[in-house]
C-alpha cells in the first residue's frame, strides 16, 4: 500500500491518505528502532515529517462510498411515513442523512451525521408552537390594516407571503446550524456560528436590492448569503472562509437571465400576434419560443451546478484550501438518466404493484360481499341511500366496502413512496455522488491541527424548515 | 462469554479519534475482559471500551465500522477488518441499538401538547375572536370599497362583467318594489352603512351579502320565489349577514387560519391534498355557524315586521325536493346548514300561525319585482 512519494498528483489515492502516511511513519518507527536509533518516537517524527513534507502540498480527492440501501431505507419510511400520517418523516430524513453523509470519504474517513428523528420532532413541535400563533396573528394584523387602509386590493394581497417571508431566512438559517451542529469528521465537529437574526435581516435587504434591480443583482445576493453561511462555518477550531467574488456567479447567471429574457420576449410577442392575423411572425415566435424555454431550463441547471462549484471551489479551512471541478454536462446527463430511469420504473412496477394491492382488495370486497348475501347492486343501492342520510350506516354494509377503499388508497400511496425512494437512489444519490467526487482537498493534513467544539444544542432541529417546507433536503439540494 | 474467548486472540489495526483533535492514530484493537482495547502501534494503551456500552454509528451496510465508547461519547474508531468487524456484531448485540432516553420522550411530550394546545386555542378561540372584534373597528368606507371589489370579482367570475351595467337590473318599478320590501323588512333597524341590495340577472338561485352592506339578489331567485314573502326571508337572511358583519368576519377569519394545516402536516407523499380538505372543512365549519345564526336573526326580522317565516320555510322545502339533501360524507364540507334542518326552524319561529297579515309586496309591486330584469 505504501508508495513512493512523488509531487504530481495521480490517482493512486492511497498515497495521499493519511493512513498511509500513518502506516509508513509506524515503519519507519520499527526500522529506526531496529536499527538501534532508540525509542526517542517524537526526534523520529520530527525527521520524518520533513521527509514527508517535502513535496511541499499534497491533496486529496473526496469519494462517495455506498454505506447502505438509499432505495429500501427511502422506501421503507416512506410507508411508514403513510402509516404515521407524517409523523415519521422526521427519521425518514434523518436516515437518508446518515446514509448520504456517511457515505463522504474525505481523505479516507467518512464523514458522521449525528442528528436523531426524535430531536427533528421536537424540533417540528417547537416550531408549530410558534409558527402557529404568529402566523395566525400577522395574517389577520395585516390584512386588517390593509383593509383599513387600503381599498378593495387589500384582499388580493398575498398577506401570508409578507409574514412568512422574513422566517424563511431565519429558517434556512437555522435548519443549516441544525445539520452542520450535527456532522462530524474524525471525531471533531462541525458548526455554524449565531446570527441567524442578522442573517434574515441583510437577506431581506440583498431580496429588495434583487427585485428592485429585476433580478440582475441576484448572484450579489447568493454570493453574499453563501459568504455569511460559510465565514460562521466551523470544523472543531478552524473556521471556513468563502473566497471569491459575486462577479464569478454573475458571469453565470447572465446566461439565464439572457435566456430568460428571451423566453419573455417570444411569450409575449406570441400572445400579441395571437390577437392579429396568423403570419410569418407569429409561426416564427411559436418555433423560437419553445427552444427559449428549453434553452432557460438549462441555463438554470447551469446556473445551479456552475454556483455549487464556484462557491466550492473558493472555500478553505484554515491552509486547507477546498476545490470543485464537477462538469455540468455530466451533470445533465446524470439528471436525465435518473429521470428516465425513475419514470419508467414509477410506471412499469407503480402499475403492476397499483394493480396487487388493489386487485386484492378488489377481491377480498368480493368475498366479503358473498359472505354478507349481497349482491355488488344491492350493495350499491343500499350505500347510495345511506349516503343521502335517508337510512342510517350500518357496519354491516359498509365493512366489505373497507378492503376495496383500503386497496385503492394503498396503491396510490404505493405509487407515491416508490416514485419518491427512486428519486432518492436514482437521481439525488447520483447528483450528490458527483458533486462529492469532484471535490478536491488540497494540503488535507493541515486539518489534523483542528480541535474539539462543543456540542451546539440546536434544539429546534431545523422545525421552523420543516414546517415552513424550506428544509435542507435529505440530499442536501 | 464464550462468544469472547473464541476472539481472545484477535487483534485488528484500526484509525482512532481522540475527540479532542482531528490528528489520525494508527491503532492495535484487540479484546480484553469485557472489553474493546486499543493500543497505539508503540503499544502504549489509548482505551479500554466496555462492551455492554459500546456502538457503532455507521451504518449496517458501511463498508467501515465507526464506533463509539457509548452513545454520546467524543471518541471514534474507525475499523474495516472483517473478521473484526464480524466478531463485534457477534460480542456486542446492542451494537447498533439507538436508545431514545426518556427525557427526551417527556421533552417530546410537553411540547407535542402545547403544539396541539396552541393550534386549537388559534382554531377555534384566537382567530374567531379577533374576526369579530376587529371587524367593526374598519371604517365602513373602506368595508364598503372591499364590497365593491368583490361584487366585482363575483360578475367578473360569473361571466356578466361584460354586460350592460356589469349585468345587474334596473328596471324602475321593480326597483322601487325591491325598496319598498328592503324597508319592510328593514323596519328601524340600524346599518353603519346604507343598505344596497341589487338584483343580478343569472339564472342562479342564490343571493349573497359582502362586505360594507352589499347585498346581491340573483334573478334565479326571484324566479324561483312564489310568493314575495319567500324573497323577503332570503333579504332578511342576508341583511342578518350584514347585520352580523359576517362578510368581513369571514374574511379576517379565513386569513387567520390560512396554512395552518399544511404548517401542521407538512407536504410530503400528497399530504398537500389532505391540508386543502382540511382547510375546506373548517372554513365550512365556521360558516355554517354563520349561517345559523343568520337564520334565526332573519326569523325574528320577519316576526317584527309582522311577516309570517312559514314561506321562507317553504321555500328550503321546495329547494330540497328539486335537488336533494347533500351526501353525507358532504355535509362536513357543505357551507350551509341542512336545508331540512333550516325550513323546521323557519316554521317553528313562525309567528303569525296562519292568521292574516298584510303582505310584504302589492301584488302589482311584487309582479314589477319579477321584472325587474326586463329590458329598461
Amino acid at each position: 500500500m505504501s508508495s513512493e512519494t512523488e509531487p504530481k498528483f495521480s490517482w493512486d489515492l492511497e498515497q495521499y491518505s493519511t493512513k498511509a502516511r500513518q502506516e509508513k511513519r509506524a515503519q519507519q518507527v520499527a526500522e529506526k528502532r531496529a536499527a538501534g536509533l532508540g525509542n526517542d518516537e517524537d526526534h523520529i517524527a520530527e525527521v520524518d515529517d520533513g521527509d514527508w513534507l517535502a513535496p511541499a502540498e499534497t491533496k486529496a480527492r473526496a469519494r462517495y462510498v455506498d454505506s447502505g440501501s438509499v432505495f429500501w431505507t427511502a422506501f421503507g419510511g416512506g410507508v411508514l411515513t403513510v402509516l404515521t400520517l407524517g409523523f415519521y418523516r422526521f427519521w425518514l430524513i434523518t436516515a437518508l442523512r446518515r446514509l448520504y453523509v456517511g457515505s463522504i470519504r474525505i481523505d479516507n474517513d467518512p464523514i458522521e451525521y449525528t442528528g436523531r428523528g426524535f430531536e427533528k420532532l421536537i424540533g417540528f413541535l417547537i416550531a408549530i408552537c410558534f409558527l402557529a400563533i404568529y402566523l395566525a396573528l400577522t395574517n389577520v394584523a395585516l390584512l386588517f390594516f390593509g383593509l383599513s387602509s387600503l381599498d378593495g386590493a387589500a384582499l388580493f394581497t398575498p398577506f401570508s407571503l409578507i409574514a412568512v417571508l422574513p422566517f424563511l431566512f431565519y429558517a434556512q438559517y437555522r435548519s443549516q446550524r441544525y445539520v452542520l451542529s450535527r456532522l462530524r469528521w474524525r471525531s471533531i465537529r462541525f458548526g455554524l456560528g449565531g446570527g441567524a437574526w442578522s442573517y434574515t435581516g441583510r437577506s431581506i435587504l440583498w431580496l429588495m436590492l434583487t427585485v428592485l434591480t429585476l433580478g440582475i443583482m441576484y448572484p450579489y445576493m447568493h454570493f453574499k448569503q453563501a459568504k455569511y453561511l460559510t465565514d460562521r462555518t466551523h470544523f472543531g477550531s478552524m473556521t471556513f472562509q468563502q473566497n471569491g467574488s459575486w462577479l464569478g456567479l454573475l458571469s453565470l447567471w447572465i446566461w439565464l437571465y439572457i435566456s430568460f429574457g428571451m423566453m419573455f420576449l417570444f411569450g409575449w410577442g406570441l400572445a400579441e400576434e395571437m390577437q392579429l392575423q396568423a403570419d410569418g411572425v407569429q409561426v416564427l415566435f411559436s418555433v423560437l419560443l419553445p427552444f427559449a424555454i428549453l434553452l432557460t431550463m438549462i441555463m438554470a441547471f447551469n446556473y445551479q451546478v456552475g454556483a455549487f462549484r464556484y462557491l466550492w471551489d473558493n472555500r478553505s479551512v484554515g491552509r486547507t484550501r477546498i476545490e470543485n471541478d464537477v462538469s455540468v454536462g455530466s451533470l445533465i446527463l446524470t439528471y436525465l438518466k435518473g429521470y428516465i430511469a425513475v419514470s419508467v420504473l414509477t410506471f412499469v412496477i407503480g402499475v403492476v404493484g397499483a394493480l396487487v394491492i388493489g386487485g386484492a382488495g378488489y377481491l377480498a370486497t368480493m368475498a366479503m360481499m358473498g359472505d354478507v348475501g349481497m349482491s355488488p347492486d344491492e350493495l350499491s343501492t343500499e350505500l347510495e341511500a345511506m349516503m343521502a342520510g335517508d337510512i342510517p350506516p350500518t357496519p354491516a354494509a359498509i365493512a366489505p366496502l373497507l378492503p376495496l377503499a383500503l386497496g385503492v388508497v394503498g396503491a396510490y400511496v404505493f405509487i407515491f413512496v416508490l416514485s419518491f425512494a427512486l428519486t432518492q437512489s436514482l437521481i439525488i444519490q447520483p447528483i450528490l455522488r458527483r458533486k462529492v467526487e469532484a471535490m478536491l482537498i488540497r494540503n488535507p493534513q493541515a486539518l489534523e491541527r483542528a480541535g474539539q467544539r462543543s456540542q451546539d444544542g440546536a434544539a429546534e432541529a431545523g422545525g421552523f424548515a420543516d414546517a415552513l417546507g424550506v428544509d435542507v433536503g435529505a440530499g442536501f439540494g | 462469554m464464550t462468544a469472547l474467548s473464541e476472539y481472545e486472540k484477535l487483534e485488528a489495526m484500526g484509525r482512532y479519534f481522540d475527540g479532542q483533535s482531528a490528528r489520525p492514530q494508527d491503532v492495535i484493537i484487540g479484546f480484553g475482559k469485557r472489553s474493546l482495547t486499543i493500543f497505539s502501534t508503540t503499544d502504549v494503551a489509548l482505551a479500554h471500551w466496555p462492551l455492554g456500552s459500546l456502538r457503532a454509528v455507521s451504518g449496517r451496510g458501511a463498508e467501515e465500522m465507526v464506533l463509539v465508547p457509548s452513545g454520546d461519547a467524543e471518541e471514534r474508531l474507525i475499523l474495516d477488518d472483517a473478521l473484526m468487524k464480524g466478531a463485534l456484531s457477534k460480542v456486542c448485540p446492542d451494537l447498533y441499538r439507538r436508545a431514545t432516553s426518556g427525557k427526551s420522550v417527556r421533552v417530546a411530550g410537553l411540547w407535542g401538547l402545547s403544539a396541539v394546545a396552541s393550534v386549537v386555542a388559534i382554531v377555534f378561540f384566537i382567530i374567531p375572536a379577533l374576526a369579530v372584534n376587529l371587524a367593526p373597528l374598519i371604517p365602513p368606507e373602506r368595508e364598503q370599497a372591499l364590497g365593491d371589489a368583490v361584487a366585482k370579482q363575483i360578475t367578473f367570475m360569473l361571466g356578466t362583467s361584460d354586460e350592460k351595467n356589469r349585468g345587474f337590473c334596473g328596471e324602475s318599478e321593480g326597483t322601487a318594489a325591491l325598496q319598498r320590501m328592503e324597508d319592510r323588512v328593514m323596519g328601524d333597524l340600524e346599518l353603519p352603512y346604507p343598505l344596497r341590495v341589487d338584483v343580478l340577472d343569472h339564472p342562479l338561485v342564490n343571493a349573497v351579502a359582502m362586505p360594507g352592506g352589499r347585498v346581491i339578489l340573483f334573478r334565479g331567485l326571484i324566479d324561483e320565489s312564489e310568493t314575495p314573502e319567500e324573497v323577503a326571508g332570503v333579504l332578511a337572511h342576508e341583511i342578518a349577514h350584514v347585520v352580523h358583519r359576517d362578510p368581513t368576519v369571514g374574511v379576517l377569519r379565513t386569513a387567520g387560519t390560512a396554512g395552518i394545516f399544511s404548517l401542521v402536516l407538512g407536504d410530503l407523499f400528497g399530504a398537500g391534498v389532505i391540508a386543502a380538505a382540511g382547510e375546506a372543512m373548517l372554513n365550512a365549519s365556521y360558516q355554517r355557524e354563520a349561517e345559523l345564526r343568520a337564520d334565526n336573526t332573519a326569523i325574528q326580522m320577519l316576526a317584527d315586521a309582522g311577516l309570517p317565516s312559514d314561506p321562507f320555510a317553504g321555500f328550503f322545502e321546495r329547494l330540497r325536493e328539486k335537488h336533494g339533501d347533500t351526501p353525507l360524507v358532504m355535509r362536513y364540507f357543505a357551507s350551509h346548514p341542512e336545508l331540512e334542518g333550516r325550513a323546521e326552524r323557519a316554521r317553528a319561529g313562525d309567528t303569525l300561525e296562519g292568521s292574516d297579515f298584510v303582505p310584504v309586496l302589492t301584488d302589482r309591486d311584487w309582479v314589477a319585482l319579477q321584472g325587474i330584469c326586463s329590458d329598461f
